[in-house]
């Protein structure tokens, strides 16, 4: 076994918050074009994705296809679990699991210059059975990067907890890279944000600021999610993105104010209002879904048509179909150039990442 | 259009009809059989590959077979055939297609990408194109039928032009039973290349046509409709029936014509401005028709009733009294003919009664007594068959007198049944409008009053010009579109009125308590204070306004609890700050608004203002431009109007700046299309001289 590569455990603060895979995609490509041989390792997956017939973690896996990783899946992401998941992790001698998660981080150190290691949902995920990301880190050995978004004071209160619990309990906090930041709170970030929390001894490496592409679903996430039939323009499910939803259930007057304030937005009617559609079409609408499996008439699908809109017919009722599309968010999947291509471009342009690069390897040198 | 298409299809020499078929009852048999009933005086070319003469006409394979020239292609053939014989007629040098196949648009993507390919054939070769879809065109006056429909309208001086074909070919089977008769019938289908402005537009100088009636399920030009539609019903009356103005009607309006149908506000605005008479059933549609067609325009409002019973005059009257009409005070010298000429109990003051033993002879002398009276602007005949009444003779009479007076209006009322057919008949033939009951006939004289007096109005368009700063706006607009926002923040909106020289309170946008201190301080106590978040639309539901602040121990609790409350009850909402503005002095408060129709443009809105706004809906609208005189009228129109005036010996407030404040809002719609909306509620108006100040601004902006 060669030299230690140095490694990262980035862990999230705050359940809303998102951007870790963003952050190890975008990082994990810098360092590959510096030379590095970057490794990936996710000691808790969580199991809704199958990969080659395996269930598995999804970031894990794409991970594992972006970086060539040679290492089966499973060592990669040792430990799978799911919605009961504390009763799995209970069940089990916690030694047993810390091994377990070490062997494996072991084997996809070997030959690695780097290792980025993602953690489950929050820092204290795991908490309960003594396995939150903390104590993995303490195990493993490894300094701990904190990602969050910041549209509230409370989540700075948060992060500067996080970070004081991490150092107490004997790991070396990095800091912070902050994600998501709408364009509308960037001044009070700078203002606010980023001087009490240095003054808080938690260092800031970078502000991205929100991105479209990155956070909303296409419009072939949601038709996937929905399951719908596409009832014309297929070919622009790609490319459109969903940034709000709204439902068209009020008069085409009043709808036509609504939707004006509303851009890029996904319009949820019923396949008998030909109306809402129509005024969904004049205003910026990057999807109608249609519900009730009620088909427009052909005159409304031709104005979508000329209007580039995708039109998706789904057999839910509409409060059904809100329901549904609420949780879903743009993901970053192998095969997805374009969004890996913007996580890569995020973290290089808002992520002092050759600092937190030196960071690392002055303080592996101190050890 | 020009002028030369528009020969070509309304007033063709030769014409071909490619599809031309020798089985009876089909399409193109119809038109071959019409085109020859009509009396086409020019030349028929049936082109049908499969039949070597149809109605004697000799049948040609191709149009380019045809060794003479062109001028209008009828096409009855299968759409997907459609293409290729339009490219054979651009290639022959037809300048006109009327397209009767369907299964272009209406039948969905495939059918709308032929008839994209049809449109491009026709620019392509300079063609303009009736239609696809459609039942045809008619000009009797040439004459000549290119319909399919089996009926075939008399002449007349109506022009019909509709996005129904079906309901076409009903009126034309409708009409001869009611001796109306067209000059003009258009079938304007899918309306791919010509639509129904281009045939306003064509009829304005048809010496023919006297009335254009219109049945529209949509318009897809608002502005241009509204600019030809105004120069024409300055010659001409226009009068329209537009369908799916109801919520339901909406959605079948959508699913037909895939367009959006409009709001029936924004219709009846956009009807006002140009000079439309808009009427509401297919009825009146031709009540109206009827009586523009066969009458001369009132010169005023002063309606003279005769008739032979009590009960129908005094219905008339209260219908006169109901659509803005008078009775005509009858001069003298009439007051002392008719006493002359009537027995003792008759009523010789208008509603004229001249008893129920009226005799023919009695209308007619009366009847001439009001024609003659100076005082009188048109005159409604009501009959009633009683034991002595003679419904055929008094019919009669009225075409005797109609002759002698024809400056003046005269509508027919004969009530009954079997009774009076016969004298309806006569009325009916001698273009004397007769309806069935008072109400119909004092509705349709209203609107023939109306036409006059917006003939005898000089829509004199005042130069709007004011000082005012454009590049300020395109700053504020930029930099919200560059943040991806579509609702200006509270000070962005009031800068932009500042921008059009409105005037706005002093205030100052505060990102924490520190700031709004120092603004407060600045401004002076007292202060309102409100939130800033362009996730909030509703501030006054989340406590998001505080009013009457008097002191930095005050704005301090506000602040506070602004925060919480709106932490609390709209948890997602992002906030962006407060604003502090000073406390104004109270005024009468209006509303003055901007909602982009997408049809017609800048609605400018004026009403009542304050929270009761939705309640009261006291508001009026107009189309931008607007003009001074339009602005007045505006404020006019609505109660707010009275308490603007000085209700109870109140002060009068300052209209002048209300009329202001609306042309500069209309000015600030048509610089810059970005605005959607725009509410100013309320808008603080002062005693007069004054001013006004737009207290509270909403600006929502679109970038498609």
């Amino acid at each position: 076994m060669g030299k230690k590569p140095l490694s990262l455990y980035v862990a999230s603060t705050g359940r809303e918050s998102f951007g870790k895979t963003a952050l190890c995609v975008g990082f994990s490509l810098l360092l590959k074009d510096e030379g590095f041989k970057v490794g990936f390792f996710k000691p808790f997956g969580w199991g809704n994705f199958l990969y080659k017939n395996v269930r598995t973690d999804e970031d894990a896996a794409l991970m594992k296809e972006l970086l060539n990783l040679e290492e089966d899946i499973q060592t990669i992401s040792p430990v799978i679990l799911s919605y009961f998941y504390l009763e799995k992790l209970n069940s089990m001698d916690r030694s047993v699991i810390l091994e377990f998660i070490e062997e494996s981080f072991k084997k996809v150190s070997e030959g690695k210059d780097f290792v980025l290691v993602e953690a489950l949902h929050e820092l204290s995920s795991g908490k309960s059975v003594g396995l939150s990301a903390v104590e993995i880190a303490n195990h493993l050995g490894l300094s701990i990067l904190l990602v969050s978004s910041v549209q509230r004071d409370y989540v700075i209160d948060d992060i500067v907890f996080d970070g004081s619990y991490i150092t107490g309990s004997g790991v070396q906090f990095l800091g912070l890279v902050m994600n998501n930041v709408s364009v509308g709170d960037l001044d009070r970030v700078k203002r606010v944000y980023i001087p009490l929390l240095e003054k808080n001894n938690v260092k800031v490496w970078g502000v991205i600021p929100e991105n479209s592409n990155m956070k909303s679903p296409r419009g072939s996430e949601v038709k996937e999610h929905l399951k719908a039939e596409v009832l014309t323009c297929e070919e622009k499910l790609e490319e459109v993105l969903v940034e709000n939803y709204i439902v068209g259930a009020m008069t085409p007057d009043s709808a036509l104010r609504y939707f004006r304030a509303t851009p890029k937005k996904a319009v949820i009617t019923g396949g008998d209002r030909p109306d809402i559609c129509l005024v969904a079409l004049e205003t910026d609408t990057s999807l109608l879904i249609l519900t009730g499996n009620l088909r427009p008439s052909p005159l409304v699908l031709n104005k979508a048509r000329e209007r580039g809109v995708p039109v998706l017919l789904v057999p839910y009722d509409t409060y059904t179909t809100v329901n549904m599309v609420q949780d879903i968010a743009g993901k970053i999947r192998y095969g997805d150039t374009k969004r890996i291509n913007l996580a890569k471009q995020l973290v290089a342009e808002n992520v002092n990442w050759r600092g937190l690069l030196e960071e690392l390897e002055s303080k592996c040198g101190k050890h | 259009m020009s002028q030369e298409a528009l020969n070509a299809i309304l007033k063709p020499s030769s014409i071909a009809i490619i599809g031309a078929s020798r089985r009876t009852g089909a399409v193109g048999n119809l038109i071959v059989k019409n085109i020859l009933e009509s009396g086409f005086k020019g030349s028929i070319y049936p082109v049908n590959p499969n039949a070597d003469e149809i109605y004697g006409l000799k049948c040609y394979p191709s149009i380019m077979d045809i060794n003479d020239s062109v001028d209008l292609a009828v096409i009855a053939v299968r759409s997907n055939v459609v293409p290729a014989v339009a490219e054979e007629a651009g290639k022959k040098g037809v300048r006109g297609l009327v397209v009767i196949s369907a299964g272009f648009r209406e039948i969905g993507e495939e059918g709308a990408k032929l008839e994209k390919e049809l449109l491009d054939i026709c620019r392509k070769y300079g063609m303009r194109m009736v239609g696809p879809n459609c039942l045809g065109v008619i000009n009797t006056s040439v004459p000549v039928n290119v319909t399919f429909a089996s009926s075939r309208p008399l002449p007349g001086k109506i022009a019909l032009l509709s996005q129904s074909g079906a309901l076409c070919s009903a009126i034309l089977d409708w009409a001869p039973r009611e001796g109306l008769g067209f000059s003009v019938v258009v079938s304007l289908g899918n309306s791919a290349d010509l639509n129904i402005v281009d045939f306003i537009e064509a009829l304005k100088d048809d010496e023919n046509t006297k009335i254009i009636a219109c049945y529209i399920e949509g318009v897809s030009n608002g502005s241009r409709f509204i600019e030809v539609a105004r120069e024409t019903s300055r010659k001409k009356p226009i009068v329209v029936l537009k369908a799916g103005l109801t919520s339901m009607g909406v959605r079948a309006v959508s699913s037909h014509t895939g367009s959006m149908a409009g709001s029936a506000v924004a219709y009846s605005t956009a009807f006002r401005k140009a000079g439309v008479i808009h009427v509401d059933s297919i009825e009146e549609l031709f009540d109206n028709a009827k009586a523009f067609s066969s009458q001369p325009i009132p010169n005023g409002r002063n309606v003279a009733i005769l008739t032979n019973a009590g009960g129908p005059g005094i219905v008339a009257t209260d219908a006169c009294e109901k659509f803005g009409l008078t009775l005509a005070w009858l001069s003298y010298e009439t007051i002392d003919g008719l006493k002359a000429l009537l027995p003792e109990q008759a009523s010789i003051i208008n509603p004229v009664d001249v008893l129920g033993d009226a005799t023919a002879e009695r209308y007619e002398r009366a009847l001439r007594l009001l024609l003659k009276d100076q005082g009188v602007d048109a005159v409604v005949v009501i009959l009633t068959p009683q034991a002595v009444t003679e419904p055929t003779e008094t019919a009669k009479a009225l075409v005797k007198v109609r002759s002698e007076y024809p400056d003046k209006p005269i509508l027919a009322v004969f009530m009954g049944g079997d009774s009076i057919h016969e004298a309806v008949d006569i009325l009916k033939n001698n273009n004397i409008p007769v309806y069935e009951f008072p109400e119909d006939a004092i509705k349709t004289l209203k609107n023939m009053v109306d036409y006059a007096e917006r003939l005898g109005v000089q829509y004199k368009e005042e130069p709007l010009e004011f000082e005012r700063n454009i590049s300020l706006v395109q700053r504020v607009i930029g930099r919200a579109k560059a943040e991806g926002r579509t609702v200006l923040l509270s000070h962005e909106a009031k800068t932009v009125m500042k921008a059009y020289g409105l005037n706005i309170p002093r205030s100052g946008f505060a990102q924490n308590l520190k700031q709004a201190l120092t603004i407060a301080n600045s401004i002076g106590y007292p202060v309102a204070l409100k939130i800033v978040s362009p996730h909030i639309l509703h501030k006054t539901d989340v406590g998001g306004v505080v009013l009457n602040i008097n002191s930095d121990h005050e704005l301090e609790n506000a602040y506070d609890s602004m925060m919480r409350n709106v932490a609390t009850l709209l948890p997602q909402a992002r906030v962006y700050g407060v604003e502090v503005q000073e406390m104004v002095p109270s005024g009468k408060e209006v509303i003055v608004g901007v909602h982009r129709d997408p049809q017609f443009g800048p609605l400018i809105m004026f009403g009542l203002g304050g929270v009761y706004v939705n309640l009261i809906r006291d508001v009026s609208f107009r189309l931008a431009p607007l003009s001074r005189r339009e602005a007045y009228n505006m404020i006019m129109e609505t109660r707010a109007y009275t308490l603007l005036r000085g209700f109870r010996g109140e002060t009068p407030s300052d209209i002048e700046s209300v009329v202001d404040v609306l042309l500069r809002v209309s000015r600030l719609a048509l610089d810059f299309k970005e605005i959607a909306e725009l509410d100013i509620n309320p808008l603080i108006v002062y005693e007069r001289g004054k001013s006004s100040l737009a207290l509270d601004v909403k600006i929502t902006l679109t970038y498609t």
